[in-house]
């Protein structure tokens, strides 16, 4: 098996903030991600997938800390590091961000530079971390923008992002986060911002982009559909734990999480009117940090949750090769069989 | 079932400047838009970004006048109003009976006031009821949506998405609407909290004999919820026909590249598709002459580029396309072929599974 390029492990992640007590945003994230695979991170607003993204670039808000975990990051023939324990400003760590590791984030028009040319903002980077001058860098802009599918690519370098489209803009967006030849590159939302049509395009975009870099990706989705589409693995996030991680196929087929089963009962099925199931929604919302429950957080919502969920934390389960969660239920059956 | 309203002709167009010395143009928003809308039914407006769903929806309600065309609405008792014929004031009963829920419920309810005086506002103003009436009339339309009487002094910051579009949802029933004009309703809201939206619109329409009208770009939503579905491309409407009907078999090409782009959370039904889908959406100030659509098709012809199609019906069919080819071409649905039981019956043998050791 291959060895992994990046492991989170027991990861936590807290803001300060001066007139409340500390926000446990991020309280227990186990995540490996293999080279060549594709890692979906899935969960809704405000479960901590953003930050956990943002944490391996450490590119965290100031008032952030990680109190505990690890973030071992190792790409093929070299030692591990461990990200949590580097300095975001280090020069080790800048060392690793955009060259080694990139991302993409939701909303291009606000993550470019609006007075800055498309090409000038990509030739940075590989000025940045390559020995080439101005004249071979533009040279690998305007291939890059060839290869990620902007027609003119010669031309379209000189465009200034509000010159260009919502597709086009992603595109330039991962043409500038692939300038490097990244190990592993992260996507935060990538097509969440895109019409359907537009997605589709970024999606198949990123799959044969990935096919031909063999790199390793992390993407950050909210929607079931696009990580059907796109992952090979999948972890579910709640509240700040990872509940659930195993291969695409097996998660779908079946979710062993009381949560991820909920999240997959709370999407209309592509049926006929014949077959037609009425929408078994997740009872109540989502409690804030603070309220999180000691144990388990997703107890308060959970339809299954019975005496030790609210106070214990569930451990870590293996339900099949390559395939975790994190719920009582499964060690409780597996003592029932035991016993 | 009788017709609610009608969409005859309706077109809507911008001017925009052009500067100094340019001239001025024009923007095509809405070209000729024909439809109605049945008592009783959820008629579904998608496409994408740009299309003109959302103006479609404004000149309905009359919150933007048309440029051209008309909009009639029959009251269940009998009777032609003509919409856009109307002012202001004449407008105004007619209000009562067609109504709006809004995508972004952090927007559309003002800050300043708290939850039972957005509710209570209509009513208000339609001097419908009030004192202990008016009362008694938000506090039971707010429980009908879910948010508890206790809660109604407070301000919409303090609720959650989806509480907050269960307000703006209230706010559009209390006045006991025919028809209510849902834009992109559940879209701003994450997946657990869209499927209780969903339902309670599914219960409302039936406890109060509701029509609606649902504008999204999720197809997924509009499978479930839409009784028929208008497709709409570039300010025309591209096809029209009941939900099962599209998703089986849809007879235009744009309906096809909007299925085939639609993400099914199904791993086994990834699609390797990379060649199907071409081009971006064109900007609307230069629409290509003849079918608005040929650009991107990829069954475009001489006679596309030539002549624009209209929209009619389909030999056969109870489906309504703007394609020259609509008869012959085969073009591809989103159910799958087999039957989708296995699908579901394996979900639930695994949902099943825990619930048995709770036990």
């Amino acid at each position: 098996m291959t060895q992994p390029i990046l492991r989170i492990e027991d990861l936590s992640i807290s803001f300060s903030s001066p007139d409340e007590a500390d926000i446990e945003a991020v309280r227990q994230v186990d995540l490996t991600l293999t080279p060549g695979k594709t890692l979906a991170l899935v969960g809704e607003s405000g479960c901590g997938k953003s930050v956990t993204a943002r944490a391996v670039l450490r590119l965290l808000d100031a008032n952030a800390r990680i109190p505990h975990g690890r973030i071992l990051f190792q790409p093929e023939g070299s030692e591990p590091t461990d990200i949590a324990r580097l300095k975001p400003d280090s020069l080790a760590l800048r060392a690793i961000r955009g060259n080694q590791i990139a991302m993409i984030f939701q909303e291009p028009m606000s993550s470019l530079s609006p007075v800055h040319t498309i090409g000038d903002q990509i030739d940075e980077m590989v000025l940045i971390h390559e020995r080439v001058n101005r004249k071979q860098a533009r040279a690998r802009t305007v291939a890059l923008l060839d290869q990620v599918g902007i027609p003119g690519a010669k031309e379209r370098a000189d465009a200034y992002p509000f010159e260009l489209s919502g597709g086009l803009r992603q595109r330039a967006m991962i043409a500038m986060a692939l300038a490097c030849t990244p190990r592993l590159l992260i996507a935060d939302e990538p097509t969440t911002a895109l019409d359907v049509t537009t997605q589709a395009q970024i999606l198949d975009l990123l799959r044969q982009l990935q096919a031909d870099f063999g790199m390793a990706m992390l993407f950050i989705t909210h929607d079931l559909g696009v990580v059907a589409e796109i992952a090979d693995e999948v972890a579910v996030m709640y509240l700040g734990d990872v509940v659930e991680q195993g291969n695409v196929f097996d998660v779908f087929r079946a979710p062993q999480h009381p949560y991820t089963q909920a999240l997959m009962n709370s999407i209309p099925k592509m049926a006929r009117k014949a077959d037609r199931v009425r929408l078994n929604p997740i009872k109540g919302t989502v409690p804030a940090p603070k309220d999180r429950p000691e144990g388990c957080a997703f107890t308060s919502r959970c339809p299954h949750a019975f005496g030790p969920c609210a106070s214990e934390r569930p451990a870590r389960t293996v339900v099949g090769e390559g395939h975790h969660a994190r719920c009582h239920l499964l060690t409780r059956q597996t003592e029932e069989a035991l016993a | 079932m009788s017709t609610l309203l009608r969409v005859e002709h309706v077109s809507k167009h911008y001017t925009l400047s052009g500067g100094l010395l340019g001239a001025e143009r024009r923007l095509d928003a809405l070209s000729d838009i024909n439809l109605s809308v049945e008592a009783g039914e959820t008629l579904a407006i998608v496409g994408e970004s740009g299309c003109g769903k959302t103006t479609l929806g404004r000149c309905i309600i009359q919150a933007q006048p048309v440029s051209d065309g008309r909009v009639t609405y029959h009251p269940l008792g009998g009777g032609d109003v003509e919409l856009t014929a109307l002012n202001k004031r004449q407008l105004k009963p007619w209000r009562q009976d067609i109504r709006m829920i809004f995508q972004d419920p952090m927007s559309s309810l003002n800050p300043n006031m708290r939850v039972f005086d957005i509710v209570a506002e209509p009513l208000r103003i339609h001097k419908i009821a009030k004192g202990k009436a008016l009362e008694d009339k938000v506090i039971s339309t707010l429980a009908k949506v879910g948010i508890p009487a206790e809660a109604v002094g407070r301000y919409p910051h303090a609720f959650s998405g989806g509480q907050r579009q269960r307000i703006g949802i209230a706010r559009a029933l209390v006045l006991d609407p025919k028809l209510v004009i849902a834009d992109e309703a559940v879209s701003a809201l994450d997946v657990s909290i869209q499927a209780q939206v969903l339902n309670l619109l599914e219960d409302l329409k039936r406890e109060f004999g509701l029509t609606y009208i649902f504008i999204s770009h999720d197809l997924g939503v509009v499978n479930y919820i839409a009784d028929r579905v208008v497709v709409m491309y570039l300010g025309h409407v591209v096809e029209n026909a009941p939900t099962e009907m599209l998703f089986e078999r849809p007879r235009h090409p744009y309906s096809e590249m909007l299925l085939e782009a639609l993400p099914i959370a199904d791993p086994l039904r990834r699609k390797g598709r990379s060649t199907e889908l071409r081009g971006e959406i064109p900007y609307l100030g230069n629409r290509p002459k003849g079918c608005p659509f040929h650009t991107r098709c990829k069954y475009a012809e001489d006679r596309c580029r030539a002549e624009k199609p209209v929209l009619r019906p389909v030999a056969g069919t109870a489906q309504e396309a703007a394609c020259h080819f609509a008869e012959t071409l085969t073009l591809k649905g989103a159910y799958e072929d087999n039957p989708p039981q296995v699908a579901s019956a394996a979900l639930a043998g695994a949902g099943g599974l825990p619930g048995r050791a709770g036990q």
